[in-house]
């Protein structure tokens, strides 16, 4: 524990924090400014409790014009700015681990739109998730990001770490929902980028990207547009008991690729279970077992025809026993033994160090052990939880920092069990970020080349490091304005601090061709087919449901949308395509990804590159996050006249529905007054006639044509000529609008908010693009959508963004 | 509770108080009780409190936060942070109504640690409680008193005069004691069910006496025997809210006062009383709270005259997060006989604090606020905001005058809406069998 004592005991500090003080009052005029002792004790840490590092000031600005005053001024202050949420991280994240001034947003707490037909809302950066969960109940919404704190954390802690959660196996994670970001920069300036409509906006490239999980590092966050799913009617929860690793196993790997698509996999190992029933919050269970949660939500008729194979399934795996309930009440008592442990935990214990690693599913076993061995070495106790959807485990190792040399134990064993992770293929943060305290294994990860590229991203927009030093990478010092670097002796533990070993240069780790079969994740060439990839992937019962071209390169489909009509369920092709081998434009080819399906590790390059338009390079390798097959692919198509259509689809777009069918489309064609709307489907073949009976029902409601081709594959348009991006509630009528107006096909991905277009004369169609662009794009960058043509350039940047670019690419480029 | 690891399994290691984890590098600061360091060390710092403080989300600063304070007592109990006045006032700001207490994963003990740092700032003078705190504190020690200082107020109430915010409408009886009522009643009605001692409690039976008079009542009714110890005082939670000394006395007293009673539990009509008694008695007999016990019972049904009246049920702090009790029993509150619905952020503080509308007014009407709004707009004649804690009604009563609420409405206590009057007391007929 770090012995900090009061700043007044040193005249000169005391100085400079009266001036500081001072010059803080004279820019916050209506929030608060707190700078004596005490008030700044409170600010000393996050929820890594027994790391402290008192600021100099705290301000709590009264709202976002006060925020922004602030940063106008960050250079006369010339010291570190730290902006905090509501201070829940895991890893050292909101604290002043240099000194200087901690920025509470607390005030700017208002939820300011929500729309159901759009699919999104509009909050300011201080709304807790549960705040937010709370105002969407009543439009039959949710934000599917789950993480635990939710009742306390904020959406801005959220967003500048990519927070994951226990859901986020089924849904994703919190880059996936982000339609759109406002940031104040250092120099006061406000910039959106993005917005409901969820594109890049007036911009050329895509720069909420880098944004999303930057950890307070390049900008202030205001406010957020956040996509929305329609709330699931309803949830089954199963709780099961295995006797040993493999059977627990056995049951994930088939959980895993189950068509209920379990919302969260939890497992827990013998010594959580241990704990849990030696305490007051003991629940029966059988002790030296491993424990399994998990739950299948959606509609009422589709989670009740599937709660018995999933009760089957963990049987058959082997378990000891099996409980599972539809009940609420019920519900909570199966959940119980996961819930009480961080608490226990901490009862239990002095101080807790937990690390969020992921890894390949794959090397469970081995990193359990690794772990098991590290800790009773040394004689501590240690708990593993595994978010065994996508491989993300939390060892808890339990402490007391005030026993001489114990903390730096833990740390030594943190360090070695991250070295073998990296190893093995995972990653060393899946959810908690980096912060001050994972920053120390950077190293591992990246080496000298990578490094390079993912220090050009603050070098763009925080090149002084002056927001949020010491975090991500522990290189990142602030340099005064005049040049003065700060000497590290605010920061705990720097006699701990790592750099690259000596000896120790970390090569380019390539991906190499594989297939995870367990994982569903595979690397292959960034020029393959769809067929040569169902090739591959097909035996396995494996498929990747976002290609639309059976033979054009998956880096040109790349290239002509972000979307595939997949995306309705899947998410975009960046939410799928999680790793990339990438040659700059100097023909060095580098890593960026990972090859788990989870990461907050570094900056988001990966997403950021794949949507830029060939400046800084093009892919070589992709690494895919691939699908279960279920069994039978199948389409229903309901038609009717346009108005018909367009009155009926918010209903169906809105039921839970929505989340199990692979694509829901519209399809314009030329002057025709009819539309048609195509729902592909993948599902076992013994549920097949629950969704026939169901949308037969809605088709004969509303009046629409109904038509039912069992067994015919998604249906494939070929990749289109534009793709334009805008909000789901316009998707429909921009299509038909565009059909009927050029004579062309246009394809509504209607929860997307997507329309592909299809020109008839391919040779015109620059010329035509050029007319669409032009009449559309002020309403689509106002709503923050976009457009995409692979027959028309975009636009130069200009002005601030020329610069960032400018700065980019120098970085990028240098040896 | 204290546990080892052993063996991959943890142990129990025994039910004494746990022993000090006092480790060579930290250096206690002098006042420091052993206990509390250890208590203080629970805290992971996960910042679930925060949700539910009614300070923090009023101000948004870190420090007016259960994980706040607990951050700058373990600083200065460690020697990290030299005594600072902020320390101090933010003590002061805490409400103490507990809402952190059932939000705390790790069962931080926050209402124990909280009444001792109290008191070791008001003995450090660190935090000086107003003069008339202090008076009323040093008056609630000797009931006869308390309840002499008390007189005019309940004559002007007795009168419909109600000059204070704080002084809801009723009709305390002007003479005769509750230990005297409930001798009359039982000898007049000999109820035969379960056996209860009552506590009066001094600022209900100086001031809300008609309180006291509605619970016997509704306990002989159902059956229930009723006895008032006589000797029994103040539960000691003004000394406890105020960090004041003189809380064994009272205690003390307590004990002697209801430990010669033999009976079945000890029952309370408010619930900041109800735990500070529930703590003074805990190894001797059980502390209840009235309104809980009578929901074990099979109650006598009212038949309220008012059909359009509608109850709006708001649950107090100590019930729910001190107590730990679910809230007011349904089958309660169905007895009553009224339309009722539980208020909007029923669980939420209402900003009484026991003294906290005393000492912060601001911070009081500003939670009072967000809270009353609805009452604005609620549908019913009468309105009746109905609780089970004098100080909420208090509290509720004020929101009128402060502006707050422009409509008429009333502040009753559930067990008021039980009470079957003077005259309607009888037993057969409707009333249950216990």
């Amino acid at each position: 524990m770090s012995l900090f004592l009061s700043p007044c005991a040193n005249p000169e500090t005391c100085q400079m924090n009266t001036t500081l003080e001072s010059q803080l009052k004279r820019t916050i005029r209506r929030g608060r400014v707190l700078s004596s002792p005490a008030q700044l004790a409170g600010y000393n840490t996050d929820g890594l409790g027994y790391k402290t590092f008192r600021p100099d000031a705290v301000v709590i600005p009264a709202d976002a014009e006060e925020m922004i005053a602030l940063l106008r001024e960050s250079r006369e202050l010339n010291v570190p700015v730290t902006i905090r949420g509501a201070g829940t991280s895991l890893s050292g994240g909101p604290v002043a681990a240099q000194g200087g001034i901690v920025v509470h947003t607390s005030s700017l707490k208002k939820i300011r739109t929500i729309s159901r037909d759009g699919f999104w809302c509009e909050v300011e950066c201080s709304v807790t998730l549960n705040q937010l969960d709370e105002a969407l109940r009543a439009h039959n919404l949710f934000y599917p990001p789950d993480p635990s704190s939710g009742p306390v954390c904020t959406l801005g802690g959220n967003v500048a770490m990519n927070a994951g959660g226990a859901h986020c196996f089924r849904y994703g994670v919190t880059s996936n929902y982000v339609l759109g970001l406002e940031v104040v920069m250092l120099d006061g300036s406000v910039h959106r980028f993005g917005g409901p409509a969820g594109g890049r906006g007036d911009w050329h490239e895509d720069w909420k990207r880098l944004m999303v999980g930057s950890e307070g590092t390049l900008g202030a966050f205001t406010r957020f547009w956040l996509r929305l799913l329609p709330r699931p009617e309803k949830a089954w929860t199963f709780r099961a008991t295995f006797p040993d690793l493999h059977s627990a196993e056995k049951a994930v790997h088939g959980l895993v690729v189950h068509p209920s698509f379990p919302v969260a996999i939890e497992l827990m190992d013998p010594r959580f279970v241990a704990m849990v029933e030696n305490s007051p919050m003991a629940v029966g269970l059988p002790t030296d077992a491993f424990l399994l949660v998990t739950e299948i939500e959606g509609p009422a008729v589709l989670v009740d025809a599937r709660v018995h194979s999933v009760a089957q399934l963990l049987k058959d795996a082997g378990a000891l026993e099996v409980n599972f309930s539809d009940d609420e009440e019920q519900r909570k008592k199966l959940w119980k033994a996961r819930k009480v442990a961080g608490g226990l935990m901490g009862q239990l214990s002095p101080d807790m160090i937990v690390q969020d690693a992921v890894i390949p599913k794959s090397a469970l076993a081995e990193l359990l052990q690794l772990v098991y061995d590290e800790a009773d070495a040394i004689g501590i106790p240690a708990i593993n939880v595994f978010h065994a959807g996508d491989g993300n485990l939390h060892p808890n190792f339990l402490f007391d920092s005030r026993k001489p040399g114990e903390l730096e134990r833990v740390e030594a064993i943190s360090k070695r069990l991250m070295r073998r992770v990296v190893e093995v293929g995972g990653t060393l943060s899946g959810e908690h970020g980096i912060g001050n305290d994972k920053a120390r294994y950077m190293p591992l990860v990246f080496g000298p080349e990578s490094l390079r590229l993912q220090l050009a991203v603050p070098a763009t927009f925080n090149p002084r490091h002056q927001l949020n030093p010491l975090k991500v990478f522990a290189d990142r010092s602030f340099v005064g304005a005049n040049g003065q670097k700060l000497s590290l002796k605010h920061a705990h533990g720097d006699e701990h601090s790592e750099k690259n070993e000596a000896g120790e240069t970390l090569g380019p780790r390539l991906f190499t061709p594989f297939l995870d079969t367990i994982d569903g994740v595979t690397c292959v060439a960034a020029d393959i087919t769809a067929s040569k990839l169902d090739e591959l992937i097909g035996p396995h019962r494996l498929r990747f449901p976002l290609l639309m071209d059976a033979s054009l390169p998956l880096c040109v489909q790349v290239k002509a949308s972000e979307y595939a009509p997949a995306s309705s369920r899947f998410g975009e092709l960046c939410d799928n395509i999680i790793g990339m081998n990438w040659r700059l434009a100097d023909g060095r080819v580098v890593r960026i990804g990972e090859r788990v399906v989870k990461s907050t590790t570094g900056y988001d390059l990966l997403r950021f590159l794949m949507h830029s338009d060939g400046r800084f390079g093009e892919p070589v390798d992709f690494v895919l996050r691939l699908r279960p097959h279920c069994g039978m692919d199948g389409l229903i198509e309901l038609s009717g006249p346009r108005a018909v259509v367009t009155k009926a689809m918010p209903e169906l777009l809105q039921s839970c529905w929505m989340n199990w069918f692979d694509s829901v489309d519209v399809l314009a064609e030329s002057k025709s007054e009819i539309l048609t709307v195509r729902i592909a489907i993948n599902t076992p073949s013994d549920e097949w006639h629950v969704f026939e009976s169901m949308l037969a029902a809605f088709a004969s409601a509303q009046k629409l044509a109904f038509r039912t081709i069992p067994q015919a594959p998604a249906p494939i348009d070929g990749c289109p000529d534009f793709a334009l991006k805008t909000t789901p509630d316009r998707a429909i009528a921009l299509a038909s609008e565009l059909a009927a107006t050029y004579g062309i096909k246009c394809l509504a991905l209607c929860y997307n908010g997507v329309v592909h277009g299809y020109l008839n004369d391919v040779a015109n169609a620059a010329t035509v693009v050029q007319k669409i662009v032009q009449s559309h794009a002020t309403p689509l960058h106002e709503s923050g959508g976009d457009w995409h043509s692979r027959h028309l350039p975009r636009p130069a940047a200009h002005g601030v963004e020329a610069q960032w670019i400018s700065v980019l690419t120098t970085e990028f480029s240098k040896k | 509770m204290d546990f080892c690891f052993d063996n991959g399994v943890f142990k129990e290691v025994s039910n004494s108080p746990p022993t000090p984890k006092t480790a060579s590098c930290s250096t206690p600061h002098e006042n420091a009780h052993p206990a509390l360091s250890e208590m203080l060390t629970n805290c992971v710092h996960c910042g679930f409190c925060l949700a539910v403080c009614p300070t923090y989300q009023m101000t948004g600063d870190e420090n007016n936060s259960p994980r706040g304070r607990l951050r700058l007592w373990r600083e200065e109990a460690e020697g990290r942070l030299a005594p600072d006045p902020f320390t101090a006032h933010y003590t002061t700001e805490c409400v103490g109504c507990l809402a952190c207490e059932p939000a705390c994963p790790a069962n931080v003990p926050y209402g124990e640690i909280l009444e001792q740092v109290r008191h070791q700032h008001v003995d450090a003078a660190r935090t000086r409680p107003p003069l008339s705190l202090r008076f009323a504190a040093a008056l609630s020690k000797r009931q006869w008193l308390f309840n002499l200082a008390m007189f005019p107020a309940r004559i002007l109430r007795s009168l419909g005069i109600l000059p204070h915010k704080f002084l809801f409408a009723g009709s305390p009886p002007l003479m005769e004691s509750t230990a005297g009522y409930a001798q009359r009643l039982m000898a007049e009605h000999r109820p035969t069910g379960p056996r209860v001692a009552l506590l009066t409690g001094c600022l209900m039976e100086s001031v809300f006496r008609e309180i006291n008079f509605a619970t016997v009542r509704v306990l002989i009714e159902n059956n229930v025997q009723v006895v008032v110890p006589p000797d029994q005082g103040c539960c000691g939670a003004f000394q406890e809210h105020l960090g004041l000394d003189g809380i064994d006395q009272l205690r003390d007293q307590n004990r002697a006062a209801f430990g010669k009673a033999s009976v079945d539990a000890v029952v309370c009509n408010s619930s900041g009383c109800g735990l500070a008694l529930s703590k003074t008695l805990t190894d001797q007999v059980p502390v209840r709270d009235v309104l809980g016990f009578l929901g074990e019972l099979k109650l006598a049904q009212r038949t309220p005259s008012e059909k359009d009246a509608l109850v709006y049920v708001d649950l107090p702090c100590h019930l729910i997060h001190g107590q730990k009790q679910q809230g007011i029993p349904a089958n309660v509150l169905n007895a009553t006989g009224y339309r009722w619905e539980l208020a909007p952020q029923a669980r939420d503080c209402c900003g009484s604090g026991g003294i906290y509308n005393i000492q912060k007014p601001e911070n009081s009407q500003e939670i009072l606020r967000g809270k009353s709004e609805f009452l604005n707009h609620a549908t019913g004649s009468p309105v009746i905001l109905a609780t089970s804690n004098h100080v909420c009604m208090m509290q509720w009563n004020s929101a009128r005058s402060a502006g707050l609420v422009t409509r008429p409405y009333q502040v009753k206590h559930v067990i008021q809406l039980l009470d079957p009057g003077d005259k309607g007391l009888r037993r057969g007929g409707t009333r249950a069998v216990s």
